[in-house]
């Protein structure tokens, strides 16, 4: 008899929390869509990506520490909800013991058919997702959609972690608790934290105080050494719980005695539903808020990490560069192993010349102090001014499609990152002439369109001069550069094979590995009879593990809005039949219909708006800050000029967080507005 | 002869409720008219019809058949579109549990139809103090439902019917829910109401002790209007017996 009513409970359950429990099917099969990255062979395959699991396990560990939050808040509403209902059982003679293992039944049976229903749907998303990552690193991939039993059985690890405890803790509640207790549950007056008026203006100002001052420290850091990070996080903390405590007092205190306000047009009704709902889940906001600060926070740190990355890679314009630390020399040895995998579109063959003149050099490093970066570690190739001869530079320009630059013979011009236009300009304008071996050259312009020298061993590193070739061959090469575009792009995979088909004569450039010259210089191009290979595809490569840590954030994003807004919804549509009620009464007193559901409507929007505003102003900052701290910390240069990008940025992650949190505000507004 | 046209007309109406398998009959063929200042009660047994008959009149429901004038208008072709605007602009409701909005203090209960109205909010500030003050409810006002007793409920329900100056106020068993010394209270403010302010009152209850208070009272049986008995001079004692003489004839609820 218990084992059908648990049956049947199980199914009521399903149709009455439908948006939570759809919701923890999506949770559990992004769970496995993301674990299975780490039992996929063409993950593995990408020796790039290997930091990628121990970031995904790490990340679920985390999602499992909120989830278990959330399913346990939810599972404890839900009970709590049905206390009329286990009274009935009570009065009926069946003990606490049989109804506790009624509930864990009737749990087990939900728990069970979420797992099962949210594997296809993990499948075809783990697909998918490994699909876009391995296009990212230009490898194909073929859809395959079987289980893969050791993710199953990983996902079903922390899955039951995640149930099981909040199913513990409810079957004691149900031990415990008395008839009486739940006979009168639903009579029971809200406990209010904060009881008088006063004490709720006291800390709602406090908490405010407590929201500037957290967000001073982030973004003035006037401890440093990350403890202003730690105690803005916690001042922020202290602001989201205080203010959402206070927030519904506050309001009624500000707003009760302001007649002319409150009885003009159905601002009475909304504004007390809307205060009166907000108090009775206070807490359950603040929490909410945390959850959505951080989803937006990673999502938006995401997507501006991402553009930093993208218009990194987009000023490489060149899509493989080969560097020969000497003069120029015969690179076809090369383009003959490069070509199998990826055909040469076109290509060219140059040299970067040197002497000891650092008049441009001197102007890029006082750019650098004054854009606040700190000076930037002196490279033993640039520690002069670097050249480029003008038929080398036609041709590059031509290989990338650029406009035909009009190159005077008597003439010097400059190419450098934006960055330095503004300080090359002023000073050519008050040094118009430089001579070179004997000859004078008058400045004939500044050009700035990526070519790839936003870092070292490209086109220079942030300029390069273009001068006359008569007088670049005399002289000093610093290195010679073979650059080509190519017709596909070019895998790790077939990059690995174009460095090991070479018997390691080509390696890839790590500019982050320096070998010290001489103290004050060091160089990257550590292998004295090694080539280098950049460029476009090489960067990305070394881009890999950026990917890595953005999946992740993606990924705890993701679970975090979506159980944030199932609860919050879930909370909302739980007082539907309540709500109908009053709607009955309202329109007992002549409210229409239309009015009814509009004012609904205006009630939701302002239940869903709520949270959603503290983590905004929140987040705005973190993402500000994080965005500028990256562009700040890795580049010596601004890649970006202004802070559009940033703006760009913050756009987008409320966009992306818009999407996904309005499918939620939309079903709960139909839902609720279905009679 | 300038005859006075009554305020309300009930003609000839029914109501049905079911499918083609199992009708019920709530109301059949009910016809009487009330005069403005009129306090008229309705009674009968559970299931006489007497909720139907005040919820047909108050455009909850619909009837099935027959004609309802409120101000020889004819409610019962009002578009349903326009009936909460009808309700808002000319009827006031009590009802047995009192149907208060829980989040709303008893002062913005008053106010709420006033703010339906559109009224300009000093003036329903003033009507709510005034009505609330006539009532005995003014130490109450910033209070919410749950804080106070049964009875000052009521009185703010009934507040709320009458603040907007409705034509015909309707209780439901209005002090259905009441103790005794709280329902005395309530009816004589009713009673002191129609007396003063000339408000036409529709009263449904089955309480022999609330109905003497009316001037006229309907018994309904089996949707049908059974008796009607009117107190015009009698004292509100003799005319509670006389209430109780036609219950034990209809078999209705007799109090020991």
């Amino acid at each position: 008899m218990l084992g059908t009513l648990s049956v049947r409970n199980a199914k009521r359950q399903f149709r009455d929390y439908t948006l939570y429990l759809v919701t923890l099917i999506c949770s559990v099969s992004s769970m496995y869509a993301f674990n299975a990255f780490i039992f996929s062979d063409s993950i593995k395959a990408l020796s790039e990506l290997e930091i990628l699991p121990y970031m995904i396990t790490v990340s679920t560990l985390l999602i499992i520490l909120v989830l278990g939050w959330i399913v346990n808040y939810m599972t404890n509403y839900m009970l709590k909800r049905r206390s009329r209902e286990f009274s009935i059982y009570m009065v009926s003679g069946i003990p606490n013991r049989s109804i506790s293992r009624l509930i864990f039944r009737e749990n087990l049976i939900i728990g069970a058919i979420a797992y099962l229903l949210s594997l296809p749907a993990g499948i075809l998303l783990s697909q998918l997702l490994q699909a876009a990552l391995l296009g990212m690193f230009a490898q194909s991939y073929s859809l395959n959609f079987r289980l893969s039993l050791r993710t199953a059985v990983l996902t079903l690890l922390y899955f039951a972690a995640i149930f099981l405890f909040s199913l513990l803790k409810s079957r004691k509640w149900v031990r415990r608790i008395k008839l009486y207790d739940l006979l009168y549950y639903d009579r029971q007056n809200e406990k209010h934290l904060l009881a008088g008026r006063a004490s709720a203006i006291t800390v709602f100002l406090l908490s405010i105080i407590s929201g500037c001052l957290g967000l001073t420290f982030i973004t003035v850091q006037p401890l440093g050494r990350g403890y202003d990070y730690l105690l803005g996080m916690l001042l922020l903390s202290l602001f989201l719980f205080g203010f959402f405590l206070s927030i519904p007092s506050f309001l009624v205190a500000i707003s009760e005695n302001r007649i002319a306000w409150k009885y003009t047009k159905d601002h009475l009704i909304t504004f007390r539903l809307f205060t009166s709902k907000i108090r009775s889940m206070s807490i359950a906001m603040a929490v909410l808020s945390i959850l959505f600060t951080l989803a937006l926070t990673f999502i938006g740190i995401g997507i501006s990490a991402s553009s930093l990355a993208a218009r990194s890679v987009s000023s490489n314009v060149f899509d493989l560069m080969i560097l020969h630390n000497k003069e120029s020399r015969d690179f076809s040895v090369y383009e003959k192993l490069i070509a199998p995998a990826a055909p040469i579109r076109s290509s060219h063959a140059y040299n970067i010349y040197t002497n000891s003149k650092q008049d441009f050099l001197a102007v890029r490093g006082k750019t650098v102090t004054a854009v606040g970066r700190p000076r930037s570690f002196i490279y033993e190739e640039y520690q002069y001014d670097t050249y480029m001869a003008q038929s080398d530079y036609t041709i590059l320009r031509k290989i990338l499609g650029y406009e035909k630059a009009e190159l005077n013979e008597n003439s010097y011009y400059i190419h450098c990152v934006p960055a330095l236009k503004t300080s090359f300009t002023s000073y050519i304008s008050q040094n118009p002439k430089i001579t070179l071996s004997g000859r004078t050259l008058t400045a004939g312009g500044i050009l700035t369109e990526p070519f790839s020298q936003s870092e070292p061993y490209g086109n220079g590193y942030d300029y390069i001069i273009i001068i006359p070739d008569p007088i670049a061959v005399r002289l000093e090469i610093r290195y010679s550069l073979y650059a080509a575009i190519t017709e596909s792009p070019l895998n790790s995979i077939s990059l690995q094979t174009i460095i090991a088909a070479s018997h390691d004569r080509l390696i890839l450039l790590d500019r982050s590995t320096i070998r010290s010259t001489n103290g004050k210089y060091g160089t990257a191009l550590v292998h004295s009879t090694a080539d280098y290979l950049t460029g476009k595809w090489a960067q990305k490569e070394s881009l890999s593990q950026m990917y890595s840590f953005l999946i992740c954030l993606f990924y705890l994003a993701l679970i975090l809005e979506i159980t944030g807004a199932a609860i919050l919804a879930t909370q909302l549509l739980s007082d539907k039949e309540k709500k109908q009620q009053q709607d009955n009464i309202l329109r007992r007193l002549g409210m229409s219909n239309k009015q009814i559901t509009k004012q609904n409507n205006r009630y939701l929007t302002l239940l869903f708006i709520l949270p959603i505003l503290p983590a905004l102003v929140i987040s705005t900052s973190l993402i500000s800050i994080t965005a500028e701290k990256i562009h700040y910390t890795e580049f010596h240069l601004p890649i970006f000029t202004s802070r559009l990008w940033i703006y760009q940025s913050l756009g987008y992650s409320l966009f992306l967080f818009t999407l996904l949190y309005g499918i939620y505000y939309l079903t709960a507004r139909f839902t609720y507005n279905r009679r | 002869m300038n005859r006075r046209q009554p305020l309300l007309r009930v003609e000839q109406i029914e109501k049905y409720y079911g499918n083609q398998g199992a009708v019920t009959k709530a109301l059949d063929r009910v016809s009487f008219q009330v005069e403005t200042g009129e306090f008229i009660s309705v009674m009968g047994a559970s299931g006489s019809g007497k909720t139907t008959l005040l919820n047909c009149i108050s455009t909850i429901d619909s009837v099935s058949a027959g004609h309802i004038y409120l101000e020889e208008q004819d409610i019962t072709s009002i578009p349903e579109d326009n009936l909460a605007a009808f309700r808002r602009d000319h009827l006031g409701f009590v009802f047995q549990d009192f149907n208060l909005l829980d989040n709303l203090t008893l002062e913005e209960n008053i106010a709420l139809p006033l703010t339906l109205h559109r009224l300009p909010p000093h003036e329903i500030d003033s009507r709510v103090h005034k009505i609330a003050d006539s009532l005995q409810l003014g130490d109450a006002l910033g209070k919410f439902p749950y804080q106070v007793s049964g009875g000052q409920k009521q009185r703010c329900a009934f507040a709320r019917a009458v603040t907007g100056g409705p034509n015909l106020i309707m209780a439901d068993e209005p002090t259905g829910s009441l103790d005794s010394n709280a329902a005395r209270i309530l009816l004589e403010i009713m009673s002191e109401r129609n007396r003063k302010s000339n408000a036409t009152i529709i009263m449904v209850t089955h309480d022999p002790f609330s109905a003497s208070y009316a001037s006229r009272i309907l018994f309904l049986k089996d949707g049908k209007i059974f008796n009607e008995i009117i107190k015009g001079e009698k004292s509100r004692s003799v005319f509670y017996h006389e209430i109780l003489d036609v219950l034990s004839v209809l078999g209705g609820e007799r109090p020991c």
